[in-house]
């Protein structure tokens, strides 16, 4: 018997590889192209601050949940279904099958591509191919997992879309419901970041900061990927546990077990809240929160209803009970959170536990005050509490484009604490005053992560009084390492300004700095492709007379070059 | 012996099989007969181990068929939904079930090809509904299975076809001794072939036994006088002076009480399938309705 059931394994394993055989071939043409056309743009597949070619992130995340229907898809179709689940082989071997099947499908063109393409890229063969397996195994075990809870391909594909970009979603929906009843709170988004599976593998990795200066190196990246795959196989296992006690009859339902139908409900009825919100805030004049949240959320309940029940005659009693008890549900959350049973909008970190503060003004977003001075602490706390006290009414639910004031506290458990105000204007005055001390210490917020990162700079010099002699410079190593070790020690010495903030003594806040000798733009830069990561990489520096050291070494050096 | 005990099936708050007990004998060929929506598929999904029973158990030869690989490789089926691979062939097919099925006979499946002379380069997905049953017919019988179960089998067939197809099966239980189970709604050609017969309404069986017994046990009696009070009428028409009557008891047992009777006339006449399935039904809330145009 038991060269039989290896002879049925077999049969169905030849079956789905040959009866699907036009899918992975298409997808190992696309690998080539793909990696052609990288290759034609002169990209290197395995650089070092590339990460990992994003094309190959979402290339790997579609073909994952591709073969995870093709392959199982059966489930959907009640001929199918049943036809398949009368033959001879028990549940386990299906799906065991499949799965393998599915692997084989996706090792072979991964294979191929990276005999073929991988060389001429400058990649790293084996990297590309361990990396690109381990990204199918997680997107392939996850799109397993989704159809064995559903019935059908549509709910298939929106439970993989919703588990890959939950964190996101959770961080959306969190900032635009909840975030607005608590005047001065701003959600930090990396640690949601930092749970999105596509994202994660596209640029960082679990034990890295967001950071476009991070790069990554192979050993990190693959430690990532490992527990992503293992994930996957986690979620593989998970899904041959739901096999066994599915109910074959739930084909063509929207979910396979109906308990998770209250789920799919509330997820709707929450993300259609949150979109018709957002949407009329920002595209229309209609922003009342709480008409357009109900709008919203009626909305989305129905429309939950009609494609769980595949029918329009959904207002009934029964209905409108569901949704009195979501709304009821969606309101007790809003209300807590309104009430702030944890005191969110009142706290003020201890000074003891804060290592450092930043004081940044809507017009500075790269540059700030920031201190590590405990006395100086206290008092920005002070000024925190004065804008608690004093903090305006936002207009929009969006309050971080309208906040003049945030302070950043990083806090010495490595924590960030993040708040945002828009300020009165006798606050803002001494948020300015601030801003506008030369004895205190200014600079970028990441000046020593810059220190760093000097392998990526490019400087452009401007004279500020007549904008003439604008150069643009690229620093060697020992160049940019100088230049920042001078520029470090001139904003410790109190001796560099924000160059957002143009006024010292007077109101005048239009006016430059008249004493200012050189403006620097630091910009973080490819120097092999000249791209730009990130707008928000790009440092200014006004460098005033008083950095006699900083000058100095400016005016040798561009002597030098000249 | 193919055993059903005690099995509940529901589907959300619906009860589709509700306690039914069913015993199939080897070598029958067993007629399983209802009206719609009684629950024939269902059992026919249960027995096949597509479904897992949630209450009571289906057995063959007393092991347990869900999720038993032994058991259901001795079982072929044909289902009233087909299904076939896109683009697959009947030889396609053939490959992939003998993969599959431990006993299938290559030779035996080239000669019902001779019979049936279906297109052999044609996707099975292109041909007409008949042809498809023919081809579900084909691999199945050459699966050589100890069991066959077949929803619906001939539905779609021409009368030749038909006749080919019952013909091959009879063959088929006469030589190998294959126990058949056929559901179907064409009462006339079960009775040329059945020997067993289970009549289900609601998720019940009502009735089950061997046809001849079930023949045996009810009777169409014709007669004119006074109907006699000892006999168990199931139905009663009158025209003019003559009465036709469905009744239960043997023949024997129907004619001694008529002798005794002293009527002018009366007759016993056979009774088919398709009536004893209507007046068995007749009594358990499934009328039939007069259509008055």
């Amino acid at each position: 018997m038991k060269s039989k059931k290896l002879s049925s394994d077999l049969t169905l394993f030849k079956k789905d590889v040959t009866r699907f055989a036009p899918l992975w071939l298409v997808w190992c043409v696309m690998y080539l192209i793909i990696g052609y056309v990288l290759y034609i743009n002169g990209r290197d597949l395995t650089d070092r601050y590339d990460i990992f070619p994003v094309q190959f992130v979402i290339a790997n995340m579609i073909y994952g949940f591709v073969c995870a229907v093709t392959l199982f898809g059966y489930l959907f179709d009640p001929k199918e279904c049943i036809t398949t689940h009368s033959l001879p082989i028990r549940r386990e071997n299906l799906f065991l099958v499949h799965l393998l099947s599915g692997l084989v499908m996706h090792i072979v063109p991964t294979a191929i591509f990276c005999l073929s393409i991988t060389p001429l890229c400058n990649g790293n063969m084996f990297a590309m191919f361990g990396f690109m397996v381990m990204q199918f195994v997680f997107f392939y075990g996850l799109g397993i997992f989704c159809v064995t809870l559903t019935g059908r391909k549509f709910a298939a594909a929106a439970m993989f879309g919703l588990i890959n970009f939950a964190s996101p979603l959770v961080y959306l929906a969190t900032n635009i419901l909840y975030v607005p009843l608590l005047p001065g709170i701003q959600l930090n988004s990396d640690p949601f970041m930092q749970f999105c599976p596509p994202a994660t593998m596209m640029y960082k990795s679990f034990d890295q900061s967001i950071s476009w200066i991070n790069g990554m190196d192979f050993a990190a990246y693959a430690q990532t990927l490992a527990i992503f795959t293992a994930i996957g196989v986690g979620l593989m296992i998970a899904s041959v546990v739901l096999y066994r006690i599915r109910k074959l009859e739930c084909a063509e339902s929207f979910m396979a077990f109906p308990k998770l139908n209250i789920l799919f409900v509330l997820v709707c009825t929450l993300f259609c809240g949150c979109f018709f919100t957002s949407f009329f805030a920002l595209f229309t004049m209609v922003s009342n929160f709480w008409i357009t949240l109900t709008f919203g959320t009626v909305i989305g309940y129905f429309a939950s209803i009609m494609i769980l029940r595949r029918s329009a005659k959904v207002f009934n009693a029964k209905s409108i009970v569901g949704l009195a008890v979501c709304t009821v549900l969606l309101a007790g959350s809003l209300l807590v959170t309104k009430m702030d049973p944890l005191g969110l909008v009142t706290y003020v970190p201890s000074a003891d536990q804060v290592a450092r503060v930043e004081l940044r003004t809507y017009e500075s977003s790269s540059n700030c005050y920031f201190t590590e001075d405990p006395e100086q602490i206290e008092k920005l706390e002070q000024l925190h509490q004065e804008l608690i006290v004093q903090q305006g009414t936002f207009e929009s639910s969006h309050p971080s484009f309208y906040d003049d004031t945030s302070l950043i506290y990083r806090m010495k458990d490595g924590r960030t604490v993040k708040r945002a105000y828009c300020a009165s204007d006798s606050v803002l005055e001494q948020v300015y005053w601030y801003m506008s001390q030369p004895e205190y210490q200014l600079g970028v917020r990441t000046i020593d992560e810059l220190l760093e990162k000097s392998d990526i700079i490019e400087l452009t010099v401007y004279h500020p009084q007549t904008y003439e002699d604008e150069e643009m410079y690229s620093l060697s190593k020992s160049d940019q390492e100088a230049l920042l070790k001078i520029l470090f020690d001139e904003c410790k010495a109190g001796n560099m300004y924000a160059t957002s903030v143009y006024y010292y003594n007077d109101t005048d806040i239009d006016a430059e700095p008249p004493e200012t000798v050189y403006s620097l733009i630091i910009d973080l830069k490819d120097k092999t492709t000249e791209n730009v990561y990130d707008m928000s990489n790009t440092y200014h520096f006004e460098v005033p007379q008083a950095a006699t050291n900083a000058i100095a070494w400016l005016a040798q050096y561009v002597a030098g070059q000249s | 012996m193919l055993e059903i005990k005690n099995l509940t099936k529901t589907f959300g708050n619906f009860k589709a099989l509700d306690d039914l007990n069913m015993t199939v004998p080897t070598g029958a060929v067993y007629g399983l007969v209802g009206p719609n929506g009684a629950g024939k598929s269902t059992v026919i999904r249960h027995i096949t181990g597509v479904y897992r029973p949630e209450e009571g158990s289906v057995t063959l030869d007393g092991e347990k068929i869900y999720e038993n690989t032994a058991a259901k490789a001795r079982m072929a089926s044909i289902t009233d939904d087909l299904f076939f691979f896109n683009g697959a062939t009947v030889e396609d097919m053939r490959k992939y079930y003998s993969g599959i099925y431990p006993k299938f006979d290559n030779e035996l499946f080239k000669k019902v090809g001779e019979a049936f002379e279906l297109p052999a380069k044609t996707p099975v997905r292109r041909f007409s509904k008949g042809m498809q049953k023919q081809a579900a017919f084909w691999l199945t019988i050459s699966c050589r299975p100890d069991i066959m179960i077949l929803d619906e089998p001939v539905d779609g067939l021409d009368p030749v076809m038909r006749r080919q197809v019952w013909s091959l099966m009879m063959s088929d239980v006469a030589q190998q001794g294959t126990t058949i189970l056929v559901s179907s709604h064409n009462l006339r050609e079960l009775e040329d072939i059945c020997d067993h017969v289970g009549i289900m309404n609601r998720g019940r069986m009502l009735l089950e036994r061997s046809l001849a017994d079930m023949q045996g046990n009810t009777v169409k009696i014709q007669l004119v006088g006074q109907v006699p009070e000892s006999l168990e009428v199931l139905h009663r028409t009158d025209s003019g002076r003559l009465t036709t009557l469905i009744v239960r008891a043997s023949t024997k047992q129907a004619l001694d009480v008529l002798s005794a009777a002293n009527l002018v006339y009366f007759d016993v006449l056979p009774l088919s399938l398709e009536e004893i399935f209507i007046y068995e039904l007749g009594g358990v809330d499934y009328e039939i309705k007069e259509i008055i145009l």
